[in-house]
């Protein structure tokens, strides 16, 4: 086990991630970056570059926040070593406080590129040898090197120790270059995948070099990436790693001795001079910590300083790990931080399991009514984030293997690392279903488990949406594209159809919903604040037939010891309906019509509704709960339950207040 | 002039194997409900599940039964069927059963549910007896005859644990089922799994007056046999077994007939869960 005891699962045979193991399709396995002890680089001798991001007082930042120097933190170091950048304030990197990194960007139309560098000799005279560099970073994107006469393979920089190169130029580079989705250079890498290149000289063309390890690093460069530089200057061995697979092991001057100083950002790819056309073709990359030795270190101390940077900077992607389909982990390739083990090895359920129909979800207010007299009250809301919501995920169909995938999935959510210091645990990234969002933020609160036969189970799982807010001008959790869209004037519109009118007229702003015929271009009075319009604001979705509507009017009903009750009137108000509409059976556009109707009011919003024959009454009401059930395709059921609110209106504001001598 | 087409036989595949078939049927239905609202009108008729087809086949064994056909084996996944021009896909076997009375050829009868696509194939098979595959099942002989098939003749039951209690069998009945359930992706209408549950085996026999005492218990009394399911030549197609109890007797005689005596055996299958 990594970092949690297994006590805390209820299901037994977690496979340990281990090289020459296999794994079947939906087995847990527990991944642990090596199971040696990490080490502080600062017990490790010869350390001479120290960039890290632990206090933010390692950065100096400009009038307009960018970054002109992170000091290197290494003891002894000289003020030439520290990165710098005092050209143009446009060259200057950015600090991003969500990831807690140093985050540099290109900017073709200015012909910009972010980076810090060493200066004076950088690391020259510091440096006898044997050297290593540990880079944690991570590409924002990989650009298409299409500038210039000819469509270009991109060439990204990483590091670009050359600077002050004196016996070999041009052989203290590491970067990524390769394959875009318009053309493939290289026939060793698949289409859209990058290989690391340690020689940029005709770096991804349709002969790479040889010293340029074949390694397709697409997808894992989107995440973060250990990278380590082992240079052995007298055996002149040099060792690229990268997330602790060792991509190349051969004899070659790159990084030699000569090799002294440090450039990080974006591109700026100096030497290859040939290159300079699409220098632009930099892509955005941050760093999280460079690490530099005067050393070869032992395979011991290089897993060791690796483990370091891996439990410092991967947060949550150790542990619990599903098993997409049967594989054995023949080396570290297999692991799931690499690009070849993620595609054996996931902690995304939705590429997993199957969402069936019967999901549901439930929303409720946590205004708090405030009572006078009269039947007149006021909703107070107590936060901004003024809506609960609670989703029942619903996964049938499963056999035993996938249940117990799912339950050890479940219980191990508990144990993620958060990334804030409010919360203990870290929620998860998930698709909920029809219409809310994808990519949800959300906890889980319970498991029900059902078995309904040998290999047949049957699994809910109860979770809450922490992070949304009804705040969002997109609304709280139905906000896809269908119905966030701005009113169009020349567009035809059809029934249910949802638009956000934007107007200067405050009170005429905000979402409308189209109850015209179909297929029809609005005139000018039909637009949604028009004379004629075809648009509403209030709630004329219709219940079934079989509908209720109770009416409990108020009255005073007091008792007499010896003698019958007395009946006295309640005020001016008697009767505040409270009522709740079945709107069962509804297609998947008036479901979401529906529910974006009630997400954008947040329950406690008054709008208007017309009751139904016999009542016929045009009423004021809010909506302070709603259920929803996804049944089947293109079928759902809701049910709403409405207050009616007094005194919203003029026309309902009564005081009877007329004296009579 | 309209134009009818005559089937002489019946080109009837599973997974391109042709089976010697005397009727297809095939039928499917949408499961709607009309939806009325508070107004009175008729807002639309709402899906309530996916459309599901049945198809019903049945043949002539000439062969060894195809592992596909076995309902109570662990595998869940669909065949294909075509015949007669039509193809549908992802068929899902829920009953086998066929009953053996003396002198007759034995007629095997087998029900899928399916949730797939009809297509139109060419159906071009020569089905001369001769040259037919198709009695010769998927693994019998390639040049069939009408010896070659399923038949009472030789076929039997074996009373294993001797509970039958006749000296003469009139008839046997053999059946294999279980249910199947769909389960669908959130948006889908095809299931990604159609799970089988309640698998079940049953077997009646008819026979004359049982030559027992203790002929049923409020357990049922167990009892196994065998069914050898031959050709005509005595050739052994298939085994089934049933491993069940006893659960009910008949005895019936009318003033036209013979006294004749029923029972039947039910068998529920339960596989037990790997442990993992």
């Amino acid at each position: 086990m990594s970092k949690f005891l297994d006590t805390q699962f209820s299901i037994s045979g977690i496979a340990n991630f281990d090289i020459g193991d296999s794994y079947v399709q939906y087995n847990l396995v527990d991944f642990e970056y090596f199971t040696g002890n990490l080490k502080d680089p600062t017990n490790l001798s010869g350390l001479y570059a120290w960039f890290n991001l632990d206090d933010l007082n390692n950065l100096e930042f400009d009038a307009s926040g960018r970054i002109y120097k992170w000091y290197n933190n290494a003891v002894g170091h000289q003020i030439g070593q520290d990165l710098n950048n005092y050209s143009t304030i446009e060259n200057r990197p950015f600090y991003d406080q969500n990831k807690n990194c140093v985050t540099c960007k290109s900017d073709l139309s200015k012909y910009s590129v972010n980076s810090l560098y060493t200066t004076g000799d950088g690391f020259v005279g510091f440096l006898t040898g044997d050297r290593c560099w540990f880079v944690v970073y991570e590409f924002d994107d990989l650009r298409q090197g299409n500038y210039g006469a000819s469509i270009k393979p991109n060439i990204a920089t990483i590091i670009d120790t050359d600077l002050y190169a004196t016996t070999y130029t041009t052989s203290g580079f590491l970067g990524v270059s390769g394959n875009n989705e318009i053309y493939s250079w290289n026939t060793a890498v698949p289409s859209l995948s990058q290989q690391f290149i340690i020689n940029a000289t005709g770096a991804a063309e349709n002969s790479p070099l040889n010293v340029n390890s074949c390694f397709s690093a697409s997808k894992v460069l989107k995440n973060k990436n250990i990278v380590s530089i082992i240079k052995n200057n007298t055996t002149n061995n040099l060792r690229l790693r990268n997330n602790g697979y060792e991509l190349l092991n051969v004899t070659s001057n790159h990084f030699n001795s000569g090799c002294s100083g440090l450039m990080m950002g974006a591109a700026q790819n100096a030497h290859p001079s040939q290159n300079n056309l699409y220098n632009y073709d930099a892509s955005n990359i941050s760093y999280y910590e460079i690490l530099g030795f005067a050393k070869t270190p032992t395979d011991d101390d290089i897993l060791a300083v690796e483990k370091y940077l891996f439990e410092k900077h991967f947060t949550n992607d150790d542990g619990l790990y599903i098993c997409k389909s049967n594989f054995t982990v023949s080396d570290y390739r297999y692991s799931p931080i690499n690009i070849t083990g993620s595609q054996y090895l996931t902690k995304e359920i939705d590429s997993v399991f199957n969402k069936t129909y019967g999901c549901s979800a439930s929303f409720s207010t946590k205004a708090e009514r405030m009572n006078y007299g009269d039947n007149y009250f006021t909703n107070v809301i107590p936060n901004i984030n003024n809506l609960n919501s609670q989703f029942n995920l619903n996964y049938d169909g499963l056999t035993d293997i996938q249940a117990k995938c799912l339950i050890g999935f479940f219980q191990n959510t508990f144990e993620y690392t958060p990334k804030n210091i409010v919360d203990s645990y870290e929620n998860v990234k998930i698709d909920l279903f029809f219409p809310y969002k994808n990519n949800s933020k959300i906890y889980f609160s319970d498991l029900q488990y059902n078995s309904v036969e040998a290999n047949l189970n049957k699994i809910s799982i109860k979770c809450e949406s922490a992070y949304d807010s009804s705040l969002d001008y997109r609304g709280f959790q139905v906000t896809g594209k269908d119905v966030t869209s701005f009113f169009n004037e020349t567009k035809s519109y059809f029934k249910n159809d949802v638009v956000y009118y934007n107007t200067n007229a405050e009170s005429q702003k905000g979402y409308y919903w189209y109850t015209g015929i179909d297929n029809t271009i609005p005139t000018h009075t039909q637009r949604p604040s028009g004379a004629n319009s075809l648009f509403t604001r209030s709630f004329y979705f219709q219940p079934e037939l079989d509908f209720e509507i109770p009416i409990s009017p108020k009255f005073t009903k007091t008792e007499f010891n010896n003698s019958a009750a007395a009946y006295e009137n309640y005020g001016i108000n008697k009767t505040n309906l409270e009522f709740t509409y079945n709107l069962s059976n509804r297609s998947d556009k008036e479901t979401e019509a529906i529910l974006k109707f009630l997400d954008s009011n947040a329950g406690f919003k008054i709008f208007e509704m017309t009751l139904p024959a016999p009542y016929n009454k045009l009423i004021n009401v809010y909506c302070p709960e709603w259920n929803h059930s996804y049944k089947f395709k293109n079928n759902h059921d809701l049910s709403v339950k409405f207050i009616e609110f007094k005194g919203l209106t003029e026309s309902d504001i009564y005081f009877n207040t007329l004296i009579k001598l | 002039m309209s134009k009818f087409i005559k089937y002489e036989n019946l080109d009837f595949r599973i997974n391109s194997e042709t089976f010697y078939s005397t009727s297809v049927k095939i039928s499917l239905r949408s499961n709607i409900q009309p939806v009325l609202l508070a107004d009175g009108s008729l807002l639309r008729y709402a899906p309530q599940e996916t459309v599901v087809g049945s198809l019903s086949t049945e043949f002539y064994l000439t062969g060894s039964l195809p592992n596909y056909l076995n309902i109570v084996n662990s595998s869940e996944s669909s065949i294909n069927c075509s015949f007669g021009g039509v193809s549908v896909q992802n068929c899902y076997v829920k009953s086998i059963n066929f009953t053996a009375s003396q002198f007759s050829p034995i007629l095997l009868s087998i029900d899928f549910d399916w949730y797939g696509k009809i297509n139109s194939v060419n159906s071009t098979y020569n089905l001369t007896n001769k040259s037919i595959g198709g009695p010769s099942g998927p693994t019998g002989p390639a040049v069939q005859k009408l010896t070659q098939i399923s038949h009472s003749n030789n076929s039997y039951i074996s009373d294993l644990s001797n509970v039958f209690g006749f000296s003469e069998i009139f008839s046997y009945s053999y059946n294999e089922s279980c249910d199947r359930v769909p389960f669908y992706k959130n948006g889908e209408i095809t299931p990604f799994r159609v799970a089988k549950i309640n698998k079940a085996k049953a077997v009646s026999v008819d026979g004359n007056y049982f030559k027992k005492s203790n002929i049923l218990d409020i357990e049922g009394i167990e009892s196994i046999c065998d069914i050898y399911l031959k050709d005509y030549n005595n050739n052994l197609l298939n085994t089934f077994s049933i491993s069940g109890r006893l659960d009910s007797r008949s005895l019936n005689i009318d003033s036209n007939g013979i006294l004749q005596s029923t029972m039947a055996i039910s068998q529920r299958v339960a596989p037990l869960r790997s442990s993992l």
